[in-house]
Parts: structure tokens; sequence; C-alpha cells
């Protein structure tokens, strides 16, 4: 009985919403576009991909075509492409991969997460106040669950993307930087995978 | 009527001197050239250069640039390192490969891996022009390209097919060492390597090939 009573006490603290902590206040943004996604045009960042104790590093360049219309290839340091990717209206659209990445959790991994840091004119639902942040609350199509934008109270720019459900499942960290585009950490709650995006100047 | 022939001379000449520019090399031709590339490796004991890297994307209006220093030391000590757009250099020594990504380092047995012994071997091929002119694996044209000298590489292989349409080895007229690299996807995207600064039998310090 009293395990039951344990287990039940969890599954409804698990079951708790995300926002619970959160502060509801009136909205003042309806559609919400990340600042670094303004006047991009085209760009290449190095990329760092830890995963499952394994490092791999290479070269992300990213395009963008049209509103919420982005294309990607993630080439390795001697030039080889191993990936060519497009987002467009958020949905995913695969070019090349070479075999060894031509896997679904790793295409399902690179969708989310750069549908995490790549869509624009994002829908608010809700806004929240915490002590340190404003927090706007997004759904974007082909993400299961909401999406949370922490924005600095002062300048008003992203300091974290969050994608949850009762538990974060991706975290996005960005490191303020005088480039356009902050450096990126993505997470992925307990999974032991983690990218690093930074971007290059002279390219 | 004879500023027409001046005209279809004019033409001619272009088209001859295209022909001279670029032509196919006969099969004697052909063996002198790879002869001089052997001697030009065999007598190789170390070799230092600069490089730059040019990848071009179709879908990209600018290309992706990197450049850095090549290492050679006889007979298999190699190091390529970039100096930007960031700090990367992988060494081959000893049978084992480092990697230093940016501060990140590894080191891997060469053993381990079919893909590194191939890649080992391709970079020393950069060095070693002869061992990169490989006929069981790709068919290959030789082409007179100014004073330089073109191999023009298709890949016979099957796996090689799945990444590459063709490799274009660019060796210099004089000194038969490899100027350029342009590794083309069948995308028709492409890698070009351009060395430069290529000094030959230098002394180069084996701190060079240190894993650190």
């Amino acid at each position: 009985m009293k395990s039951l009573l344990l287990s039940s006490l969890i599954l409804i603290s698990s079951c708790a919403s995300y926002t619970k902590s959160f502060k509801e206040k009136e909205r003042t943004v309806e559609i919400y576009s990340p600042g670094y996604l303004k006047n991009f045009k085209e760009k290449s960042f190095k990329i760092s991909i830890d995963a499952f104790g394994n490092h791999f590093g290479g070269i992300l360049v990213a395009k963008k075509l049209d509103n919420n219309h982005y294309r990607f290839a993630l080439i390795n340091e001697f030039g080889g492409k191993l990936m060519d990717f497009e987002l467009k209206n958020n949905e995913f659209q695969l070019n090349y991969a070479i075999e060894q990445l031509n896997r679904k959790i790793i295409i399902n991994l690179l969708k989310k997460d750069f549908l995490l840091l790549f869509s624009e004119q994002n829908r608010i639902d809700h806004e929240f106040d915490n002590q340190s942040f404003i927090i706007l609350e997004s759904s974007i199509p082909n993400l299961k669950q909401p999406v949370y934008y922490y924005l600095n109270p002062e300048t008003e720019k992203p300091e974290s993307i969050i994608l949850a459900g009762k538990k974060e499942k991706v975290k996005i960290t960005f490191t303020e930087s005088s480039n356009s585009v902050p450096d990126a950490e993505v997470t992925h709650g307990k999974l032991p995978i983690k990218i690093y995006l930074h971007l290059l100047e002279n390219n | 009527m004879k500023n027409l022939t001046l005209k279809y001379n004019f033409i001619f000449i272009l088209i001859l001197n295209g022909f001279w520019v670029n032509a196919q090399l006969s099969p004697a031709e052909v063996k002198t050239l790879k002869q001089n590339i052997n001697s030009a490796t065999a007598d190789l004991t170390s070799l230092q250069s600069d490089f730059t890297q040019t990848k071009h994307l179709d879908f990209m209006e600018n290309d992706v640039k990197s450049s850095g220093k090549l290492y050679f030391k006889s007979k298999s000590k190699i190091r390529w390192e970039y100096s930007s757009p960031f700090s990367y250099y992988v060494i081959f020594n000893n049978e084992k490969m480092f990697v230093n990504d940016n501060g990140q380092k590894k080191e891997t047995e060469l053993s381990s891996s079919k893909l590194l012994k191939d890649l080992n071997k391709i970079m020393l091929g950069t060095v070693q022009g002869s061992t990169v002119l490989d006929e069981s694996k790709f068919k290959i044209a030789y082409w007179r390209s100014g004073s330089d000298y073109l191999a023009k590489m298709t890949p016979t292989d099957k796996t090689y097919k799945k990444y590459i349409q063709q490799i274009e080895l660019t060796f210099d007229g004089k000194t038969y060492l490899l100027k350029k690299i342009k590794t083309i996807e069948p995308s028709l995207d492409y890698t070009l390597i351009e060395f430069r600064n290529q000094k030959k039998n230098i002394t180069v310090a084996d701190e060079k090939f240190a894993f650190k």
C-alpha cells in the first residue's frame, strides 16, 4: 500500500506541467522569430557532436532560401559532404546522406534540433514570467511538445530554447557573443548526445 | 572576304591553341610522366607545404575556404594541419592516427579501421604522387595542362563511385609534385586543394609529429 502511494505520488509529480512554477501573464508577443535569424543569408559554423563517447567535428553550412526555408550541408574538415538537408515550412527533406548517417534515429534528432533553431514566425500561445526570463510558449508544427523561448528581459535575445512535454526533451543554450549568431549548445535530456555550433567569421 | 579568312584563321588558331593547352598524352608520354613522378617522390625525405582548400556547394553563393600546412617526413610521418577557419590537425605516425580538434584530442590505432587506413593512404598519396595513381580502383586519363600535367581519375570501384565522380590531380611540370587535387562528387559539388610554397627535403622537426 505504501509503495503504491509512493509510486502514485511519483507519477503525479512527473505528470506536473513543465510550466507549473511559471507565472502566466498577458501576451505581449503574438508571432516570434529568434533575432539571429533576421538578416540571415548564408553562414558557416563549426559543428561538434559528442555522442555516446564519440566525438565528431566538421563544418555546417546554412543558407536561407526563403522565410522558413533553409538548406544545410554537413561537411567534414577535408571537404567531404556527409549530409545535405532542407527545412521547408517545418518539413524536413533529406537530399543526401552518407550511409553511416542515413539512420532514422540521427535524422529525427537533427530534425528536432534544427526545427528548434531555425523556425521563424512562430505563433505564441502563452507568455510567462519567472524571476529571470520572459518565457514564450509556442507550438512548432512537426514537433510533438511545446517549445519555450527563454528571453533576456532587457535585451529580449533568446538565452535558451527548450522543447518540453512534462520533462525537458531538448535544450539549446546560447552563449552571449558579438557574432550575428550566438554560440549554441544542444543537449538531449538524459541522452548522452551534445551538439555545439560556433559561427565561423571568415566564411 | 579577307576579313572572313582572318576570322577563320583566328578561330583555327584558338582551337589549335586549346588542343595544345589541354592535350591528352600519348602512351609514351604517360610512361615518361609516371617515371618523372616516381623519381620525384623516390628521393623525397621531407616536404613542407602551405595549402588552401575550397569547398564548392552548388546551393551556396560563397565557397567554404580553409587553409593550413602540410608536413611530411619519410617514410610515413604526416601532419595535415588547418589553421583557418579553426585549428584542427591530424597526424599519422607509427601506425596510429592522432586528431587535435581545437584542443580536443584523440588517438586511434590504424589497424582498428579500414577507413582510417584508406585515409592514411590518401594523405600519403598527396605527398607521394605515384601511390595516388591507383589504376586498380580508377580509370586514369593523362593530359597536358599548360606547363603542368593533369590526371583525371574516374572510379571503377563500387564504393568509391558512391562518393566520387572524378578526381583531378595536377602535377607541377617542373617538380612533378602534386600541386592541386580536385575531388568532384556525383552531385558535382567539389573540393579543391591547392598546394603552395612546396619545400622539398628541408629539415622538418620530429616535434611536428608528436601526439600533443
